[in-house]
């Protein structure tokens, strides 16, 4: 279970990489907020527990990346651990910890506005599942 | 490959690509031929800006051709610096013609002081404008904005932060829109995408935004910079943001959305990341009006970082600033070009309009708009005028700015933050950075040269080179 960067000429390629499907968006949410901070920085607080509903796989990718941008702006924090609880073609339950945004002791990055359909690809290969797509920066 | 691209005869730095498969109009490319045989060469990648140009050429009722100014290059599924234009009975409206940060754009300022004026505070104020525009990630705004308010400011626009006391009525003047477009209705816009508005308004934010100190170094039309109010070694302000989250969350909410459109109305689309929706429907109306709220969250949240600029001025040098313009480059609007109204996109792609249009500001009416391009970091910016040549050839756009040749990660390899400062240093630029590694993906080394962008388009007769500005003092999130 990883996560690693792809080219692109104007923004940044996230993958992630695990045995399950559940491990692959993880490493895809760890990867994206990377971008954003030193990620081994944050102190880890209470979790959270958020409920993600898309229309097929695809869709729940950009669903679930985007509902932790959402809630990085409106509660000012930065999440570093993620763990699916359960995870269909529709939904995922996952709890995620982070902690509130401090200059002072966070290295902050780029910011990255939004996730992307493109280049959006989540297959298994092998016995290893990756799910990737272009973040907007 | 080589075929591919036709030089259009007679023209300078045009070339076409021909109708053929799925394309409903040709594309015309503006680019001299060294910027042509980087699109050919790049053109087997499967997210090239080439293959974009043409999925874009291929949606329902595009006007007269698709188009790619010089500083092309690929963004989603729409090329970024493309300006396509579609019929309003029988087109489309794009999402991926628009973008995640809607109405990203340009703001300049102009002071009657010189570079020499500037040199004994130079330190004083870039200190001063550090800390008082907020940038940089999670930076919040002055300004707390309930979600009620929120809803006015979508439907006011830059108007609403003057009558809070942010700005004047003589800026609203010299925006684009007169600060507020029309036809927003924040009903059409998520609680979600509100709610991530309410501390970000007023601030600039990180990768490639910026604000910047800059020395008029070069005139090439006295007669147009003079009513611009430009004089040599005259100093500038400019700054580039957009409409922050609010944006980007009406970018995410309708990328999904319209995705499901697409299928509902069986649209041919090439690629998935171009969903849309025809401009008539339900769902295409919906989604016009929210980016109107977007394109009024991006003219309120330049204002407001505009007044802070000014009141930075005021405390060092006790003078006033003037606005010389605002521009968007991240847009659809309803134009009327050749007597027809069509919904023009700009993806990073600057409106440009000729002389003797009627939406421009009187005093700039008889030259053409003022048409702010960026540069990079350590080169150059240009301000350029629209001409008559680019009202009938490109529905008067032009690029937006030098565009990026390298990637993020190739960029951050290549180049150490910390380095890019102490280069920009030397050569008298003094960069102000909430994050080194943000500078060092925004290295100067990492565009494409802004001159021969500009130079593309200004040979080609659909912009006028007016005045060169050289960037001497830089705040980065």
């Amino acid at each position: 279970m990883t996560y690693e960067y792809f080219e692109h000429q104007a923004d940044v390629g996230i993958r992630g990489r695990g045995k399950t499907l559940a491990e692959a968006f993880e490493q895809a949410a760890l990867a994206m907020f990377e971008i954003m901070v030193e990620t081994k920085d944050l102190q880890l607080t209470e979790p959270q527990l958020v409920e993600i509903e898309g229309s097929d796989l695809n869709d729940l990718l950009i669903a679930w990346l985007s509902e932790l941008l959402f809630l990085k702006d409106v509660e000012g924090k930065m999440f570093s651990r993620f763990e699916i609880k359960s995870i269909s073609e529709n939904k995922i339950i996952a709890q995620i910890y982070g902690e509130a945004i401090d200059p002072s002791r966070h290295k902050l990055k780029l910011e990255v506005k939004a996730a992307t359909y493109t280049q959006l690809k989540i297959e298994k290969n092998n016995k290893n599942w990756i799910a990737q797509c272009l973040v907007d920066v | 490959m080589s075929d591919l691209f036709t030089k259009v005869p007679n023209k300078i730095n045009l070339w076409t690509i021909e109708k053929h498969n799925k394309m409903n109009v040709p594309a015309f490319i503006y680019g001299d031929q060294k910027i042509i045989d980087e699109l050919k060469a790049d053109y087997r990648r499967e997210w090239s800006a080439t293959r974009q140009i043409i999925n874009v050429a291929s949606l329902p009722g595009i006007q007269k051709g698709m188009l790619a100014m010089s500083d092309v290059h690929p963004g989603y599924g729409f090329p970024i610096g493309g300006v396509a234009a579609f019929d309003v009975e029988s087109g489309v409206v794009s999402m991926a013609g628009v973008g995640y940060d809607i109405n990203c754009g340009v703001r300049t300022m102009v002071t009657d002081l010189t570079k020499k004026d500037l040199e004994p505070q130079k330190k004083a104020l870039m200190t001063e404008l550090f800390q008082t525009v907020p940038a940089g990630l999670g930076k919040p705004g002055k300004i707390k904005l309930s979600v009620a308010q929120v809803d006015d400011l979508l439907v006011e626009g830059a108007p609403y932060v003057v009558n809070m006391g942010y700005g004047t009525e003589e800026d609203l003047e010299y925006s684009e829109e007169r600060g507020r477009i029309k036809g927003a209705n924040p009903r059409n816009v998520s609680d979600r995408a509100k709610r991530r508005q309410h501390n970000q308004i007023g601030t600039l934010g990180s990768g490639n935004h910026y604000l910047e100190l800059q020395i008029v170094d070069r005139i090439f039309d006295e007669k147009v910079a003079k009513t611009f109010g430009l004089f040599q070694d005259q100093l500038i302000v400019t700054l580039h943001c957009g409409s922050r989250g609010l944006g980007h969350q009406i970018g995410t909410d309708y990328s999904r959305e319209l995705v499901r459109t697409s299928q509902k109305y069986n649209l041919p689309l090439p690629d998935k990341e171009l969903g849309s929706a025809p401009i008539t429907s339900k769902e295409g109306e919906q989604y016009i009006s929210a980016v109107n709220c977007g394109i009024n969250a991006a003219l309120a949240n330049r204002q407001v970082i505009a007044h802070l600029v000014r009141q930075s001025f005021q405390k060092v040098f006790n003078i006033d600033i003037r606005q010389l313009y605002d521009i968007g480059h991240n847009t659809c609007k309803f134009e009327v070009h050749d007597g027809k109204e069509v919904l023009v996109h700009r993806k990073g792609s600057t409106r440009a309009f000729g002389p003797e249009h009627p939406v421009l500001p009187s005093s700039y009416r008889k030259v053409g708009q003022p048409v702010l391009i960026g540069g990079t970091m350590g080169t150059s910016s240009f301000i350029l005028t629209g001409t008559e040549l680019g009202m009938s050839e490109t529905f008067g756009s032009a690029c937006h700015g030098a565009g990026r040749s390298m990637s993020r990660k190739a960029a951050k390899k290549r180049y150490w933050g910390k380095t890019v400062v102490q280069d920009l240093a030397n050569k008298g630029i003094m960069v102000r950075a909430h994050s080194f590694a943000g500078v060092a993906e925004e290295a100067p080394g990492a565009y494409k040269d802004v001159e021969q962008v500009v130079n593309a388009m200004h040979d080609a007769g659909v912009v006028k080179k007016v005045v060169q500005v050289k960037p001497i003092g830089v705040v980065k999130g």
